[in-house]
């Protein structure tokens, strides 16, 4: 049986020491992850504002610059891709 | 420079005084979850890595009103209960998962006693760890635990009574 004293002791006695090394470099560039995302997030959003400023225009400019509907169709349609992806992009 | 220097340029946002202290406290509360866990080193590193980025996040409103340990203490404590509560129940943490704690202060007693620590509640192995091994005072363990101080002599009061009668029990 053991005693209070005995018990007192073993809980006392210290944890065994864990080695920081691989586990602090993990954690600062999980850290430094943290600090770039709302940069990386502000980017994104411009990359996409821009692809749709420039489908909006890409519509509107069209028929002054005698721009084929097709070719037209087909820069808005990558634009509003190209949007939607960095938009997905900026929330993951 | 001091704790107290680092835990001050932390607060204001200093990446390198925050990651001197995180290697400060790493081990005790990589220790501390790796109990919560019995013995699940993955989980616990997880967790340990989760809290200090809890830590990070919300260090401007760290106030000082307990020791930057403590407040380490409780961020990990808290995430370990609610990884508790996500876990699915056929998915249970039973017994010590670990491997034996080896090297100069491996004794067969200590075996014994991360096996017992497996068989307590949460904040009976919380409660005990933070009094015993890591010397906080009643006080200090309530506040990391987020308990009031009765209930958390009752854990301690229990949870040694638990770790006699298992160890006396062991052959």
């Amino acid at each position: 049986m053991i005693t209070d004293t005995d018990l007192d002791t073993l809980l006392a006695a210290p944890l065994p020491e864990a080695d920081a090394g691989a586990f602090s470099v993990e954690l600062m560039e999980r850290i430094a992850e943290h600090e770039a995302r709302p940069a990386r997030i502000a980017a994104w959003i411009m990359a996409g504002l821009l692809a749709l400023v420039t489908a909006i225009a890409l519509i509107l400019l069209a028929p002054l610059i005698q721009l084929s509907a097709a070719i037209a169709a087909a820069f808005v349609a990558m634009m509003l891709l190209l949007s939607f992806t960095v938009f997905r992009s900026a929330r993951a | 420079m001091d704790g107290k220097g680092l835990v001050e340029r932390a607060v204001a946002r200093d990446v390198a005084a925050f990651s001197a202290l995180a290697r400060q406290h790493q081990s005790n509360v990589r220790g501390l979850l790796l109990r919560l866990t019995r013995g699940n080193h993955a989980l616990a590193d997880d967790l340990a890595q989760e809290t200090f980025l809890e830590a990070w996040r919300g260090i401007a409103n760290f106030r000082g009103e307990s020791s930057f340990a403590t407040w380490l203490y409780r961020i990990a404590y808290s995430r370990f209960l609610m990884q508790a509560r996500k876990r699915k129940p056929d998915d249970p943490l039973d017994d010590w998962q670990g491997e034996s704690p080896s090297g100069e202060g491996a004794t067969l007693a200590r075996v014994d006693l991360e096996r017992a620590f497996a068989k307590l509640s949460p904040p009976e192995s919380a409660a005990l760890t933070l009094c015993f091994a890591f010397g906080l005072s009643n006080t200090e363990a309530a506040d990391a635990l987020s308990m009031p101080l009765g209930t958390l002599k009752s854990h301690v009061l229990r949870g040694r009574e638990k770790l006699k009668s298992l160890l006396g029990g062991s052959p």
